[in-house]
């Protein structure tokens, strides 16, 4: 008896969550329970993207024209809030003495074998591309994470292939300081001077310097995949970076001494510091046209065993469900822990604005992805990318 | 560092930073003008929200503009989250300052400010309440730059960072402590401070107790005048926590 009476006393209740910590246990069925209801977990609809709010161009020190703040050495600058996450992208600049040791100079014979694959390569070689640190503030210390070097890797392959930043427009033309009799310096530059009497052929330099472009970018409130916002961040950025003149002095400018001792002999050439001019800049001439914007795409099976049913007609519609044939969505923007970590299958997609796509990566995992979704995809992608490249207006 | 990062993208190696010319012509014409008067504080704005950053428990936006200065810092609190190792009777807490886009400080000068927040953060969050467990703020010092624009020698630029650094620290602890409360951390008081001279002076429980002191250059100021200009900042900063807080209430 006493046994019956505790199994009586046994109830089941049904346990029940609230949605946020149903997203935290099971992310899948939250996600799943969502869309059956027309709409995501963060309460979007399948193909809406998050809006994007950006601000170009206010952390560099050409931030104000006629004030330029000469301690900040940010050249270009963008922040971009998009739904919860902000992030904060700055261009620094430097400089590289380029060294003549072309392919095309060396003699080596067996280097022509080399010089054919690297021909083919040529294309690519004329451009360059930033160097990007990305950091993901998750409130940890130490080492960067796998997420931001992958990410901070993508960024730099793709800005290369993508064939943004000629290797021309990074190129310094240098000018020469010289001293004015009264003791005052002035700076020349080559291609601003109308009379010939100083022209490049004048102030011929043997050596020569590109700048380096380094962006830093801070994603804050990470909520979701980030490539995209920091993709998108950089090509803003980018799109406002001014490089400052740069200068040598004219008693440096071609200074060769030869020595000897000892019976050898070398040559010292005096070492000098290029120098930036504290005011002013030229604007970094990029690709226009091959500025992309990145948009991805998830693709979910619909699971018939998840449906939230009225309570009405669920067992009509129970008998409808067909197990065989599984219902697939697309999904635009992915954002929040649910889709990110029950998502397998995504499309990513960098187009410009033109229809002119620069890159897509398809991986399937799990849900398939059909012709039609990757049609669909890219379609999007360019309105997307349309509606992106608007934004920018200094 | 001479040891290379295999980790991250840093770009050849070779290249070199830009170094801008300290002097030329063009510069020093437009300047005379900005001569704002020097400690301006009463005329700083600030403005402060909180919560607006989502994977941590608590986030504080701090941005203050005076006449000359422009500061704007963002801190986050993690935690109270359990840590490895054996049980401790007291929660832990570690506050890491992170340069923002402008490095400007170096690391030592961080790492001082930040032992220095430790200390009164220790006495001022109700650590007992957490047993075997670690909260980690990250203070991100995003934007700090002076709107005068005057081109300075090496020697006052180093003058000017070091009493800078002084005059972040009041800002530090206000983002920190509504930071803490937006997470919901217990807290023995609203800890604020002020700064007066390179002093910085932290107060809790209406300025009757003072829970942190630093001071910078031996200047020979009076050291109770100082304390005064600091506990009426305290005051202020005070009431703006409190309203900024009971506003995001509603």
């Amino acid at each position: 008896m006493a046994e019956s009476t505790t199994l009586e006393t046994i109830e089941i209740h049904p346990i029940t969550f609230p949605p946020e910590v149903l997203a935290r246990i099971s992310p899948e069925l939250s996600l799943q329970r969502h869309l059956s209801l027309g709409i995501r977990p963060c309460l979007r609809k399948y193909e809406e993207f998050r809006d994007v709010a950006i601000e170009n161009n206010t952390l560099s020190r050409y931030a104000d024209a006629g004030n330029i703040d000469t301690k900040n050495n940010i050249l270009g600058s963008n922040v971009l809030k998009s739904g919860k996450t902000i992030v904060i992208t700055s261009i620094t600049g430097g400089i590289i003495e380029e060294t003549s040791a072309s392919i095309k100079d060396l003699d080596d014979f067996g280097e022509e074998e080399l010089f054919e694959v690297t021909k083919e390569e040529d294309i690519i070689a004329n451009y360059a591309s930033v160097y990007p640190v990305v950091e993901v503030e998750r409130g940890r210390v130490g080492a960067c994470t796998d997420e931001e070097m992958t990410i901070s890797q993508k960024l730099h392959d793709s800005i290369l292939h993508s064939r943004i930043l000629p290797k021309k427009a990074l190129k310094v033309k240098a000018g020469v300081r010289s001293a004015n009799e009264d003791g005052t310096f002035s700076v020349l530059y080559p291609d601003e001077l109308e009379d010939d009497t100083l022209n490049e052929t004048n102030l011929k330099m043997k050596r020569k310097w590109s700048y380096v472009l380094y962006a830093k970018i801070v994603v804050l409130s990470r909520t979701g995949p980030v490539f995209d916002l920091c993709w998108n961040s950089l090509m803003y950025a980018l799109q406002s970076v001014k490089l400052p003149r740069a200068f040598i002095d004219e008693r440096a400018s071609d200074l060769r001494m030869t020595i000897r001792t000892r019976g050898r002999s070398a040559t010292i050439r005096e070492t000098y510091e290029i120098i930036c001019d504290q005011t002013k800049s030229v604007p970094l001439m990029i690709n226009a046209k091959n500025i992309a914007f990145a948009s991805n795409y998830g693709i979910v099976e619909l699971d018939p065993e998840c449906q939230l049913q009225n309570s009405d007609n669920s067992e009509e519609e129970e008998v409808d469900i067909d197990m065989d044939k599984l219902n697939t969505v697309l999904i635009a923007d992915l954002d929040t822990e649910a889709e990110e970590t029950s998502i397998h299958s995504t499309i990513s997609i960098l187009a410009a604005p033109s229809g002119n796509y620069k890159q897509l990566t398809l991986m399937g995992g799990g849900a398939k992805i059909t012709p039609e979704m990757i049609k669909r995809s890219l379609l999007l992608s360019r309105v997307r990318a349309d509606d992106l490249s608007t934004r920018f207006n200094i | 560092m001479n040891v290379q990062d295999r980790r991250r993208l840093l770009g050849p190696g070779a290249a070199k930073p830009m170094a801008f010319s300290n002097t030329t012509t063009h510069v020093p014409e437009k300047k005379s003008t900005d001569l704002t008067p020097k400690g301006n504080e009463s005329e700083q704005e600030l403005s402060l929200h909180t919560g607006f950053i989502e994977n941590c428990n608590g986030s504080a936006l701090v941005e203050a503009r005076s006449l000359g200065h422009q500061t704007s810092l963002i801190s986050a609190v993690y935690g109270p989250r359990s840590i490895r190792g054996s049980f401790t009777s007291q929660g832990t807490i570690s506050i890491q300052l992170k340069n923002g886009l402008l490095e400007k400080y170096n690391t030592n000068e961080l790492k001082e400010v930040s032992s220095f927040l430790m200390g009164i953060f220790n006495s001022v969050v109700n650590l007992s309440r957490y047993p075997k467990s670690g909260i980690d703020i990250f203070v991100y010092l995003t934007y700090d730059k002076d709107l005068t624009n005057n081109p300075q020698d090496d020697d006052s630029q180093s003058k000017m960072t070091s009493s800078q650094i002084s005059s972040l620290i009041p800002h530090c602890i206000t983002s920190i402590t509504l930071a803490l409360a937006d997470a919901g951390i217990e807290l023995v008081d609203m800890a604020g401070a002020g700064e007066a001279n390179g002093t910085v002076v932290s107060f809790i429980k209406n300025g009757e107790e003072i829970v942190g002191f630093w001071k910078d250059d031996g200047d020979d100021e009076d050291l109770l005048e100082c304390l005064d200009r600091c506990k009426e900042q305290y005051n202020r900063y005070r009431d703006l926590m409190i309203s900024c807080l009971m506003n995001q209430e509603t």
